[in-house]
């Protein structure tokens, strides 16, 4: 830690300080919270140290995406501990199986809807055309790249870009 | 995001949040684009249409390999979703030898050395293994499922694997070194057999001959020697490396699976990549319980009646379904 001159910290570390207000601004209307804005603003900070700049060519635009993508991780993180109390309550009961504890996970309702709107995703993924669908899943389920999966696929950045679009669009729609 | 699921959705403004996503995974997006981004925000109808398709990619991020799989099967109804354009390129000679292997049949491709600079690409059905012979005489043995790209250049010879496991025999050329890449780690052949199996949230590498170097997303090279495996978790953030009987990490190929005191839950994942039909596991105690032993790859029934012999559970049937159940 500690730098002792300015030439000492990272160009990186100087866009980040010259645009800290506006990422600020960027994860609160995304999260819509002021202080999960803060929190992340920070972690971008915190992860700056272990970064190589030298790839980066658009240093403002990345520390957003680098946002986005701790932002992301955070939320996951979150849904995660809510899962794993909910089975720790369910395999810490103590009373007989089918017993009246039995109704302390979450309800059976809520476990139906559940599977029934991860069902529909799924249909809705399926049901979408043939290279819209490619695209997707290899963007979303095997971690490609956009630039990636134009170079697999032999189609342009802005072609990829395009499905993306389509199938987010249908997820979006699947509620009715 | 409750409220919002029972408001109509304005096509237009669903569209616009579909481009901001798009566009700022591209990673091509400028900062005035993220500024404007932002500004878009500030409506509060604009964001709930964003929340609407966060919370089905929230849905589909944890539930991946259930998602994955289900998808997969889709692929099996419409086989010509799975054919890539450009991906099995003329220049592969699909000789397909009726070699009869356990279950499925062995089939055979082979790439004209001349290919190089574009990208080839392999992919073995769900119901049978792959052998291609890769342009420099390395072979790679493409286990049901899997899925590699290659592109071949005077500097190296890269592979990716996009899915799945592979056994690799590579011939050793230091001045054209064997790359195999999966997701941002590299692994580099040192003349050798190895077997790499993809998961949902990391890889194993087993070297049976020779060793393989790993750059973990361009860290210090670690080598894996033979007879030790690497096991790499994503989430966790860790790569443990242990001795190993390499052998059983290459048991696949003979249709022969072999656990060594593995959790039920991860035999279950392991079977299903066999078969259409999944197996579950009907009650979460079941899911830690070890199991070690020799499994036949077969039909889904079959290889749960193989369970049903070895451990505490019977078998649950719903229709077509088989879920295991504690006994």
């Amino acid at each position: 830690m500690g730098y002792e001159t300015n030439q000492q910290i990272s160009a990186l570390m100087r866009v980040y300080i010259a645009k800290r207000a506006d990422l600020l601004r960027f994860f609160t209307l995304r999260t819509s919270s002021a202080e999960e804005a803060e929190d992340i603003v920070q972690d971008i900070c915190l992860k700056l140290a272990d970064i190589d700049e030298a790839g980066i060519e658009n240093p403002s635009a990345y520390l957003y995406r680098l946002g986005t993508n701790l932002m992301l991780d955070r939320a996951r993180a979150r849904r995660r501990a809510t899962a794993r109390d909910n089975a720790f309550y369910q395999t810490h009961r103590t009373g007989p199986p089918g017993g009246e504890d039995e109704a302390d996970g979450p309800s059976p309702e809520a476990a139906t809807a559940a599977r029934q709107q991860l069902s529909e995703i799924i249909q809705s993924i399926d049901g979408l055309p043939p290279q819209c669908r490619r695209v997707f899943i290899m963007h979303k389920l095997e971690d490609h790249s956009h630039a990636e999966i134009a170079a697999i696929l032999g189609i342009s950045r802005s072609a990829v870009e395009k499905h993306m679009i389509a199938a987010l669009k249908r997820l979006g729609k699947r509620t009715p | 995001m409750k409220d919002d699921e029972r408001k109509p959705v304005d096509a237009q403004r669903l569209e616009a949040a579909a481009g901001w996503l798009a566009r700022t995974q591209a990673g091509d997006a400028t900062e005035e684009d993220w500024a404007s981004f932002a500004d878009w925000l500030e409506d509060p109808d604009n964001k709930a249409a964003l929340a609407r398709i966060e919370t089905s990619l929230e849905t589909i991020g944890d539930n991946r390999d259930y998602v994955a799989a289900a998808l997969r099967r889709g692929d099996r109804r419409k086989p010509e979703a799975r054919r890539v354009s450009g991906w099995a390129p003329p220049a592969i000679l699909a000789a397909c030898i009726a070699l009869a292997v356990f279950a499925g049949v062995l089939f055979t491709t082979m790439a004209r050395p001349s290919d190089t600079g574009r990208v080839l690409a392999w992919s073995a059905p769900r119901d049978a293994v792959l052998l291609v012979n890769l342009p420099d005489a390395s072979t790679a043995l493409l286990n049901r499922g899997a899925v590699i790209s290659a592109t071949w250049s005077k500097a190296e010879r890269r592979i990716v694997l996009e899915q799945g496991e592979v056994a690799f025999k590579v011939r050793h050329d230091p001045a054209q070194p064997f790359i195999l890449q999966v997701g941002n780690d590299a692994l580099i052949d040192v003349g050798t057999e190895f077997n790499v199996q993809r998961q949902a949230a990391g890889f194993v590498l087993t070297v049976r001959e020779g060793a393989v170097g790993v750059e973990l997303q361009g860290r210090e090279r670690i080598d894996v020697n033979a007879g030790h495996a690497m096991t790499v978790d994503y989430e966790k953030r860790v790569a443990t490396v242990s001795k190993v009987d390499a052998e059983e990490a290459f048991s696949w190929r003979d249709g022969k699976l072999v656990f060594h005191n593995a959790p039920l839950s991860s035999v279950v994942a392991d079977l299903n990549r066999y078969s259409e039909q999944p197996l579950t596991i009907a009650d979460a105690a079941l899911a830690d319980v070890l199991f070690s032993g020799v499994l036949r790859v077969g039909t889904a029934e079959n290889m749960a009646q193989q369970l049903e012999a070895f451990l505490p559970l019977r078998l649950e049937r719903r229709g077509a379904d088989i879920a295991l159940r504690s006994r």
